[in-house]
């Protein structure tokens, strides 16, 4: 019995010891370096703006179009049904429940990559998954949707089709020979549902 | 990795059989123990027999411990478990009345169901006036009510309170633990031995 | 009756120490939330309230709180674990040969008089138990395993006033 009580003890010595010199380890609120590096290697989150426009004509409800310019160049034209929050903002308190809905497919546009990209970056450092950047942002949009390429006559048929295609897009959008498209000034669409706090602890007694 | 049911990596569905099978281990540690009788459980007030104190202490050592190492390893995140909120009216003055529970029936609630699962009469009397008891709270509420709710500091970390990191309040705890367990041994040894 | 050497000794104090913390680690980690025992006798009062005179249930400031319509009081974790404390319990007794009814106390005392004393105890624990919203399982040993500050202050009046009021109470015990 006693040795026992003497190792117990020694043991007990040892963990406190060792608690003291413990490096301090960081919270690990962020996907770590490596896998941030491997993610961004990964193609797979671009999606065409043919996809995109896609996904909006079928009124996918899982779509979340995030407009990551500012205020200014949103109120000029921003695509229908996106919300706005510029990238500076992006990790700020009050984008949290916007960001954070279960089930819902993020996609983050900007006039070329560049914020788009930065806010990827920092929502998948936050953790996010379900998120995508639409390529070459609304400058593509514009050649592609709004104001679609004709192909040559030599083009192949899925040229052809996807020619069709945007050009059907660009009616719905309110596209033809405009390029300033009447914008909605309606502020953006408030209702989204409050995510259920992941973790409504339960607990107690 | 952990905790797996918020994080629905167990079906939550199963919550209810675990709590079963966890209370399980509870009642049957507990009775191990020696907590089924109500004058061992006296005996850290009076000094004759500190089981309480061990296994209690002990226990408390083991799982804070194994949370911090686990939240350490990635096995856990810490963030999540549940953290009672702290009600100073509540902590106190019910901390009180439960200490004067405590010598009066020397039972508490999970001990008193461990003795009345044995058969012990004086802690089913135990168990069934504690309902009483929370019957009659439930009937001066109104009374109280402000006192009651009020002082509420939410879940707050005992050494985010002192202002230290927790693995320098852990090896603290763990030394306190360690000079308890001394103390009171050399103590019982001194105190007149009770036969039960 | 069984013969007295046949009861087998209790656990190792420590020993059992370690297994309650490890268990209540493994209730952390799968849960995410600790042990308790209170929160169950209070699901109880709730519902024989609620069975008995379901219209003062539901008026009744503290316990309505607890009565939900697509929840009965009793189905509650806390609930299953006590159920499991019981069965536990019993075993433990069981295989160790510890069945027995009767009154414990002191040989100095009555049984009448331990009785009554654990039921003025137990009524002391009701109320305290509420007001500190948890009781030792609950509010000191998950409280103080998860280091919360509302776990240490409970448990350090609990065990405090314990100490202080011993002094009045000795005759009960030794």
């Amino acid at each position: 019995m006693k040795k026992a009580y003497i190792f117990l003890s020694i043991l007990m010595v040892i963990i406190a010891i060792s608690l003291l010199i413990l490096p301090r380890y960081q919270k690990e609120s962020e996907v770590l370096p490596d896998e941030l590096l491997a993610h961004i290697a990964d193609p797979s989150r671009y999606l065409t703006t043919d996809k995109v426009a896609e996904m909006m004509i079928s009124q996918d409800p899982s779509l979340l179009l995030i407009d990551t310019r500012d205020s200014i160049q949103y109120r000029e034209y921003h695509l229908p049904g996106a919300f706005l929050v510029p990238v500076a903002d992006i990790t700020s308190e009050k984008y949290n429940d916007l960001l954070n809905q279960d089930g819902k497919v993020i996609v983050f546009y900007s006039n070329g990559d560049l914020a788009a990209e930065q806010a990827w970056v920092l929502s998948k450092r936050m953790g996010l998954n379900e998120i995508y950047v639409m390529k070459d942002g609304l400058n593509r949009w514009m050649e592609t949707i709004i104001r679609p390429e004709k192909p040559a006559e030599t083009a192949s048929s899925k040229e052809l089709d996807l020619y069709q295609f945007r050009l059907g897009a660009s009616s719905y959008f309110g596209g033809g020979n405009t390029v300033a498209v009447t914008t909605s000034t309606a502020a953006q669409p408030v209702v989204f549902q409050k995510k259920e706090k992941k973790g409504a602890k339960e607990g107690g007694c | 990795m952990g905790p797996l049911i918020p994080q629905d990596i167990i079906n939550p569905a199963w919550s209810n059989a675990i709590a079963v099978l966890i209370g399980m281990g509870f009642g049957f540690i507990l009775e191990s123990c020696g907590f089924s009788s109500s004058r061992k459980l006296a005996g850290v007030f009076y000094g004759y027999d500190f089981v309480v104190l061990r296994v209690f202490f002990t226990a408390a050592v083991t799982a804070a411990v194994g949370i911090f190492f686990f939240n350490y390893m990635g096995w856990l995140d810490a963030r999540m478990l549940y953290i009672n909120p702290y009600y100073i009216n509540g902590a106190i003055v019910g901390g009180i009345v439960m200490g004067l529970g405590f010598i009066t029936g020397g039972y508490c609630p999970g001990t008193s169901y461990c003795a009345a699962a044995i058969g012990k009469i004086d802690a089913i009397v135990f168990s069934v006036f504690m309902m009483v008891g929370i019957l009659l709270f439930s009937l001066v509420y109104p009374l109280i009510e402000n006192f009651y709710n009020a002082s509420s500091k939410g879940p707050v970390l005992i050494y985010e309170a002192l202002g230290m990191s927790p693995a320098v309040f852990l090896a603290i705890f763990v030394v306190i633990a360690l000079v308890a367990f001394i103390v009171t041994s050399r103590i019982e040894k001194k105190v007149k031995k009770v036969e039960y | 009756m069984k013969p007295k050497d046949s009861v087998k000794p209790y656990f190792n104090p420590y020993f059992g120490g370690i297994l309650l913390g490890g268990l209540l680690l493994l209730t952390f980690f799968l849960t995410g939330r600790g042990l308790g025992a209170s929160g169950a006798a209070k699901s109880t009062v709730v519902a024989t309230v609620d069975k008995v005179a379901p219209k003062y249930a539901e008026e009744n400031h503290y316990l309505g709180q607890f009565l939900s319509d697509d929840k009965h009081p009793m189905n509650d974790w806390l609930v299953f674990e006590v159920i499991g404390v019981l069965a536990g319990a019993f075993l433990s007794g069981a295989l160790a040969g510890r069945l027995t009814f009767k009154v414990e106390h002191s040989p100095k005392i009555t049984s009448r008089r331990r009785l009554i004393f654990a039921a003025i105890g137990g009524l002391l624990f009701g109320i305290g138990s509420q007001l500190g919203r948890g009781c030792t399982s609950g509010a000191a040993l998950t409280g103080m395993a998860a280091l919360s500050l509302a776990g240490f202050v409970t448990m350090i009046f609990i065990f405090g006033t314990g100490y202080v009021a011993a002094y009045f109470f000795r005759k009960n015990w030794i």
